[in-house]
C-alpha cells in the first residue's frame, strides 16, 4: 500500500493486497489475519479526538493531516488490541531494564555551563534570559 | 596499500609501523566522502578541517609513543550524539541548526583515544524509524544496491562503514537501530546490554530503551570500539558501574561446547526463504566449530512490536516535549504569542513519523487510556525479560535472523507505517529486555543484497556474542564488510 486511503479498505481487497506482497507484509497477514481485520475494524478515535490528542502534544494538524492520522492511529491501536490476550494481572510493570538504586551523590558545587554557551543557541534572547513571545 | 581498505585495527599496525600516517589515511576518506556521499547521502555534515586537525594530532601522539589502538582511525558519528562546536541534527529540520556546547560521554572518550571524526551521520528522525527514509536530510541508499534502503536508523553509520566512508562508526539502537542497518549493509554492529555505554550526550528518543554502540567492517573493531565506549558515566544514573573487561580478549576460547539456541518463533511462516537459508547455513557454520544447537522458546515475541511501540512512542512523545523553540530549536518566526510558538514551532519542525510517534504517546498516556497501553505493555514488557532469562539458563547465546526480509526497494512501504514496525519484530524485544544483540553478515540475496545474523545473550555477555560472533566470520564465507560494494 501506498497511501492510506481516508476509507478503509474492505477487508477482502486489503488481504489480497497483502497477501499479494512481498516479505514482511505478507509474514505479519498470514499469521495473523483474522484477528487483524477484527481489531483494524474497531474504530479507536475519530478526527475530533485526533485533534484533542495533538493539543495535548502541542501540534498543529492540518484537516488533511488530521484525517491521515486518524486512520493511521485507528490501524496502529487496533494492532495493540492483541496484548489484550495476554493475562497479566499478577505480573509487575517494567519500566526499565536495569534494576539499579537511585545512584546519590554528594552534594557538592561543580562546574556548569557557561552562560554564554547555554544561550548560544536560542532563537531569542535578552541579556542572560532566553526571550519568548509575549505569554499574557 | 589503500587506506580505505583497512580495518580499525589494521590501522593501527600500519600506523605503529610508519607505513601510513593518520594525515593520509585521513585524506584518502576524505576524498572518497566527496566522490561517493553525494550518492549513498551517509553524511549529514561532514568536518574536514577538525579531522586533519585531529590528524596532525594523532601524528604526533604516535610520534611521542602515546599511540592508542583507536588514536588516528577515522570515525563517523550518528547525528544523535552530541559534539560539542558541530551541529548535532539528529536527521530534523528543527534541530538543523543545533550546535551543542559539550560533547556526548562516548564523543568525547573517543577523541581522548585519539579517534578522528570525519563528520556526523544521516539517521531516521530523533532514531524513529527502519529504513533511513525519515530524515529532514533526504534517505541513506544502500551501498550494494542504491535503489535500496540501508535499513535504520542508523542507516548514514552502517552505510557509511560499508561504502569505505569511515573505518568504523558509532550508531544508536532503540528497538534495532544498529542491528538491523548493519545486517542490511552487510557490516558489523553491537548493542550493548542496556547501562553498558553511557547515554550522556546521545540525543533521548526512548530512554529506557537506548543504547550506543559500534558499527564497523570486523568484529576485532566492534570488540576495539566497545573497549572505549563501554564504562560508567557519572553523568548518567543508569551507566552500569558494573566492570568493563578487556573486548579484544573474547575470542581466546573456541567455540567447542558453547550452547547455541534457535528461537522457533523466529522462524515461521513468512521468514524470507533467502533470510532463512542464510542464517540455517551460519548455524550449521556454528555446529561445525563445535557449538551445541538446541532449540529455545521466546513465547511473547509476537506481543514484542505492540509492546513496544506503545512504550518507545511514549517515552518518545514526554523526551520530544522538550523541542519548544524556547532554548535552541528552531522558532516560527511569526509566532503572536506563546501558546502558539509551541504549536507552529513544533508542527513545523518535526516530520511525518516523529509527529505519528508523538501522537502515539501522547494518546496511550493520556487521562483514561494509561492502564490499558502504557502498564499493560510495560508488564507484557516483564514477560518478554522473562523469556530471555528463560532462555539464557538452557543457552549461552541465541542465533536468529535480524530482519524478516532482506532491505526492501526506497519507497516501498513510506505510505504503511504499522508494517514498517512490524519489520522490527526480531530486533525490538532485546530493547525491551535490555539484554545484547550483535549483528554480523551471513550471506546475500541472488541479487547481492546482504543478509546479516543475530546473535543475543545475557546481561553483559557482550564478550560471548563476540567470541561466536568472531569465530564464526573467520570460518564463514560472508565477511562482507572485507568486499567493496561493486556499484560505488
Amino acid at each position: 500500500m501506498d497511501t492510506i486511503s481516508p476509507a478503509l479498505p474492505k477487508p477482502r481487497a486489503y488481504a489480497t493486497q497483502i497477501s499479494h506482497g512481498t516479505g514482511w507484509s505478507a509474514f505479519a497477514a498470514g499469521r495473523r489475519e483474522i484477528s487483524f481485520f477484527r481489531k483494524v475494524f474497531s474504530m479507536k478515535l475519530d478526527q475530533r479526538e485526533v485533534r484533542h490528542v495533538a493539543d495535548l502534544a502541542r501540534l498543529s494538524v492540518t484537516d488533511d493531516e488530521a484525517a491521515a492520522l486518524t486512520d493511521q492511529l485507528n490501524r496502529i491501536l487496533g494492532y495493540m488490541d492483541r496484548l489484550a490476550e495476554l493475562d497479566t494481572r499478577d505480573i509487575q510493570p517494567m519500566a526499565h531494564a536495569l534494576t539499579l538504586d537511585t545512584p546519590f551523590r554528594e552534594d557538592r558545587a561543580q562546574a556548569s555551563l557557561d552562560p554564554e554557551d547555554a544561550l548560544a543557541n536560542a532563537p531569542d534572547r535578552d541579556a542572560n534570559f532566553f526571550r519568548v513571545p509575549r505569554v499574557i | 596499500m589503500n587506506p580505505i581498505e583497512l580495518s580499525a585495527a589494521e590501522l593501527a599496525q600500519v600506523y605503529a609501523a610508519g607505513e601510513l600516517s593518520p594525515v593520509e589515511v585521513v585524506k584518502a576518506y576524505l576524498d572518497r566522502i566527496g566522490a561517493v556521499n553525494p550518492r549513498v547521502n551517509a553524511f549529514i555534515t561532514v568536518t574536514p578541517d577538525d579531522a586533519l586537525l585531529g590528524a596532525e594530532e594523532a601524528e604526533k601522539r604516535i610520534a611521542a609513543g602515546n599511540q592508542t589502538p583507536l588514536t588516528g582511525v577515522p570515525l563517523a558519528i550518528k547525528d544523535v550524539l552530541c559534539t560539542k562546536g558541530t551541529r548535532t541534527t539528529c536527521g530534523s529540520s528543527i534541530l538543523s541548526d543545533f550546535v551543542p556546547p559539550y560533547d556526548a560521554f562516548i564523543v568525547e572518550r573517543l577523541k581522548a583515544e585519539g579517534a578522528l571524526i570525519l563528520g556526523k551521520t544521516n539517521c531516521d528522525e530523533f532514531a524513529m524509524g527502519s529504513s533511513n527514509e525519515h530524515s529532514a536530510f533526504g534517505p541513506v541508499h544502500n551501498p550494494w544496491n542504491l535503489d535500496y534502503i540501508p535499513g535504520g536508523s542508523s542507516g548514514g553509520s552502517a552505510a557509511a562503514t560499508a561504502a569505505r566512508l569511515c573505518a568504523a562508526a558509532v550508531g544508536t539502537d532503540t528497538g534495532g537501530s544498529i542491528r538491523q542497518p548493519a545486517g542490511h549493509c552487510g557490516v558489523v554492529g553491537l548493542k550493548p546490554t542496556y547501562g553498558r555505554v553511557s547515554r550522556y550526550g546521545l540525543v533521548a528518543f526512548a530512554s529506557s530503551l537506548d543504547q550506543a554502540g559500534p558499527i564497523t567492517r570486523t568484529v576485532a573493531d566492534a570488540a576495539l570500539m566497545m573497549n572505549v565506549l563501554a564504562g560508567h558515566d557519572p553523568a548518567d544514573s543508569t551507566s552500569a558501574p558494573s566492570p568493563v573487561p578487556d573486548y579484544t580478549r573474547a575470542w581466546d576460547r573456541d567455540l567447542k561446547g558453547i550452547r547455541v539456541g534457535l528461537p522457533k518463533e523466529y522462524f515461521i511462516e513468512g521468514l524470507d526463504p533467502e533470510v532463512e537459508a542464510a542464517v540455517r547455513t551460519a548455524v550449521q557454520t556454528l555446529a561445525g566449530l563445535g557449538a551445541e544447537v538446541k532449540e529455545v522458546s521466546l513465547p511473547h515475541t509476537e506481543y514484542g512490536v505492540a509492546a513496544y511501540y506503545i512504550v518507545a512512542p511514549a517515552e518518545a512523545s514526554s523526551n520530544l516535549a522538550r523541542y519548544d523553540g524556547v532554548r535552541y530549536t528552531r522558532r516560527d518566526p511569526d509566532a503572536r504569542n506563546l501558546a502558539n510558538m509551541f504549536l507552529e514551532s513544533r508542527s513545523a519542525g518535526f516530520g511525518p513519523e516523529v509527529t505519528r510517534r508523538i501522537m502515539i504517546g501522547t494518546y496511550v498516556l493520556s487521562a483514561g487510556y494509561y492502564d490499558a497501553y502504557y502498564k499493560k505493555a510495560t508488564q507484557v514488557r516483564t514477560l518478554i525479560r522473562r523469556d530471555f532469562e528463560n532462555a539464557f539458563q538452557d543457552v549461552d547465546v541465541i542465533a536468529c535472523p535480524i530482519a524478516p526480509t532482506p532491505p526492501f526497494k526506497i519507497g516501498e512501504m513510506v505510505g504503511d507505517p504499522l508494517s514498517m514496525y512490524l519489520s522490527d519484530v526480531f530486533t525490538l524485544c532485546i530493547n525491551m529486555a535490555g539484554v545484547p544483540g550483535l549483528s554480523v553478515p551471513c550471506g546475500r540475496t541472488a541479487t547481492g543484497l546482504p543478509i546479516g545474523l543475530q546473535l543475543l545473550g545475557g546481561y553483559f555477555q557482550e564478550e560471548t556474542l563476540l567470541r561466536v560472533g568472531y569465530h564464526y566470520e573467520q570460518a564463514g564465507p560472508y565477511s562482507f564488510g572485507r568486499n567493496l560494494p561493486p556499484e560505488l
